[in-house]
């Protein structure tokens, strides 16, 4: 592992020969350790993030070679010119050199530290030309993602952490990738600029993946973007960076870096399966297969705040069990999913589901638990109300 | 108006008569004294640094090993961010102060810190905007959530635990004027 990326430095200068030194010195540690022993940041799979990981190589030795120096006079001060040694202390005032000397070494060191990390900073920053664009929504708690360019254009899909729920309660033992595994990831082809574009629809989160150096917060309300071209192909997992309330930790990124003969063969298949799941917009639901499709739709996106069996988690997330809402009218029940409620949790849901799945998930809380209403709503009822 | 200004005068007269300050609770709410009220900081800033402390012994319990083992996210969450705001405002701050005020008039050589009663009331702030910031955790809901930045909008989706949250911010800003 170590002789690997000390291999990789041909070529590439000094910097590179530093990291191949710290790499090195890691693999010590490596011989005996697992994944919980890495103390360096995660191997660069772009160039832009070569040059970061370079950069706070460049840095943390600058820093090193600094701290060394200053404790080492503080230290020999300290031994050699004690009172009990019989030192007396200096008793001049003023020294014009000492005080040019120490004013211009640390702007000169400002100057070279600041001079490559302003421009990686300006190469961070040129989002320009991209490839493909695709914009990603945060979500309370999941990722959104649409390719809005390229090939896939138009493709969307939602991004949850596939975790299975007994292994974050310790009831089953932890996966290989714990907490770091979605059931849709970004696919996206090797060697090609990814520009992502990134916004909110409830709180400020952050999109970050490790390996590329990316590392953006998406703000409601705002578009902002960052971009990335994966060299290697490989899945690369992140998380969600900016606290964003209860299941902050359950939100990661995973991206898939394929080549691009399998990125058109997942283009294809998207694109086959979004047309295949296309539902009759005027078919008219019996009760057992709202119930049916409506506790899927109920366990994607409500459970984890309302709770699985509509307790809700009183008072941020009220039950939905026998609720003033969910056994009152059905236009105020209908509504409230469709727009949200403002200044509480309450997405908007009318942009993220269909009517048919705004009608089955609404169906199945009026029938569901102790919610017996026994009635049916109709995804031609949703797309009455929406306009309204 | 003049009767006012006599008994105003009298009452002064009686209190230099007195000989010595207020005792019990009293000695401690009056006090002028710049070593006095040093030492008030510094008591407040320990009982402050352990219950700050507590609250990331629940956070470090709780990450010792990965998944749920002690605490549901969202308590963690108002752990995180009450230990982040008393640490900050109840801890360091005081503590430095509390220093400040024993050392800097000893060192400078003057009999006491300039605005003595106003010295007294910063301390005096501290303990309701501390009261405040613990009482949260026990309101509906919970206290804040949301890191010590208290972003919005994450920070519009909490309880009144937020409220008290800013208003023990705003009272421990004024205290540090
Ligand atoms: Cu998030």
């Amino acid at each position: 592992m170590a002789i690997n990326k000390i291999n990789s430095c041909r070529g590439q200068g000094y910097a590179c020969l530093v990291r191949g030194f710290t790499a090195g010195a890691l693999a010590v540690f490596a011989g005996l350790a697992n994944a919980a022993w890495e103390l360096n940041l995660q191997m660069p799979v772009t160039a832009l993030a070569r040059r970061v990981y370079d950069l706070h190589t460049l840095l943390t030795w600058v820093i090193f070679i600094i701290f060394v120096g200053v404790f080492a006079v503080v230290t020999w001060s300290i031994i050699f010119h004690r009172k009990s040694r019989g030192h007396k202390a200096a008793d001049f005032h003023d020294n014009t050199t000492v005080e040019i000397v120490w004013t211009i070494v640390p702007t000169l060191v400002l100057i070279a530290i600041a001079f490559p990390a302003t421009s990686a900073l300006v190469e961070m920053r040129d989002s320009s030309q991209p490839d493909l664009t695709i914009k990603a929504t945060g979500y309370q708690w999941k990722w959104g993602y649409e390719y809005v360019t390229g090939d896939a254009a138009g493709v969307k899909f939602m991004s949850v952490m596939s975790t299975p729920r007994e292994q974050i309660d310790n009831k089953t033992p932890k996966g290989e990738h714990y907490l770091l595994e979605v059931d849709h990831p970004l696919v996206v082809p090797v060697g090609k600029k990814v520009r992502v574009l990134l916004t909110a629809t409830d709180v400020i989160h952050n999109w970050s993946v490790p390996a590329f150096a990316v590392k953006t917060d998406a703000v409601p309300g705002f578009l902002r973007d960052t971009w990335f071209r994966a060299e290697k192909e490989g899945t690369y997992r992140g998380q969600c960076s900016e606290l964003c309330g209860k299941d902050h930790g359950f939100m990661p990124v995973v991206v898939e870096v394929v080549s691009a003969e399998k990125y058109a063969t997942w283009v294809a298949q998207q694109k086959a399966a979004m047309a295949a799941v296309t539902d009759d917009p005027t078919k008219v639901w019996k009760m057992d297969e709202l119930m049916a499709r409506g506790e899927k739709v109920y366990t994607a996106n409500c459970a984890a705040c309302h709770q699985p069996n509509g307790a809700g988690l009183p008072p941020a997330f009220p039950a939905l069990d026998g609720s003033k809402i969910t056994k009152g009218p059905k236009a105020g029940h209908l509504d409230i999913v469709l727009k949200g409620k403002p200044g509480t949790a309450m997405a908007a849901f009318g942009a993220q589901l269909s009517d048919t799945d705004i009608a089955a998930v609404v169906a199945y809380e009026r029938n569901a638990w102790s919610n017996k209403l026994g009635e049916l709503i109709q995804p031609a009822e949703v797309k009455a109300l929406r306009g309204k | 108006m003049q009767a006012n200004q006599h008994a105003a005068h009298a009452g002064h007269h009686a209190a230099d008569s007195h000989g010595h300050g207020p005792t019990g609770i009293m000695r401690w709410i009056t006090t002028t004294n710049h070593k006095d009220i040093g030492t008030m900081y510094l008591w407040f800033s320990f009982v402050m640094f352990l219950v700050g402390g507590a609250m990331s012994l629940v956070i470090r319990a709780e990450l010792m090993s990965p998944g749920l083992q002690y605490v549901a996210p969202e308590f963690y969450n108002q752990m995180l961010t009450l230990h982040a705001l008393i640490m900050v405002f109840g801890a360091i701050m005081p503590a430095f102060v509390g220093f400040a005020n024993w050392m800097i008039p000893l060192m400078i050589g003057a009999p006491d810190m300039a605005f003595a009663r106003m010295n007294n009331w910063s301390f005096w702030l501290l303990p309701p905007a501390a009261i405040l910031l613990t009482a949260s955790l026990f309101v509906p809901g919970g206290a804040a959530g949301t890191g010590w930045t208290l972003y919005p909008p994450l920070s519009v989706q909490m309880g009144m635990g937020m409220d008290m949250a800013i208003f023990a911010v705003h009272i421990l800003g004024m205290s540090s004027i």
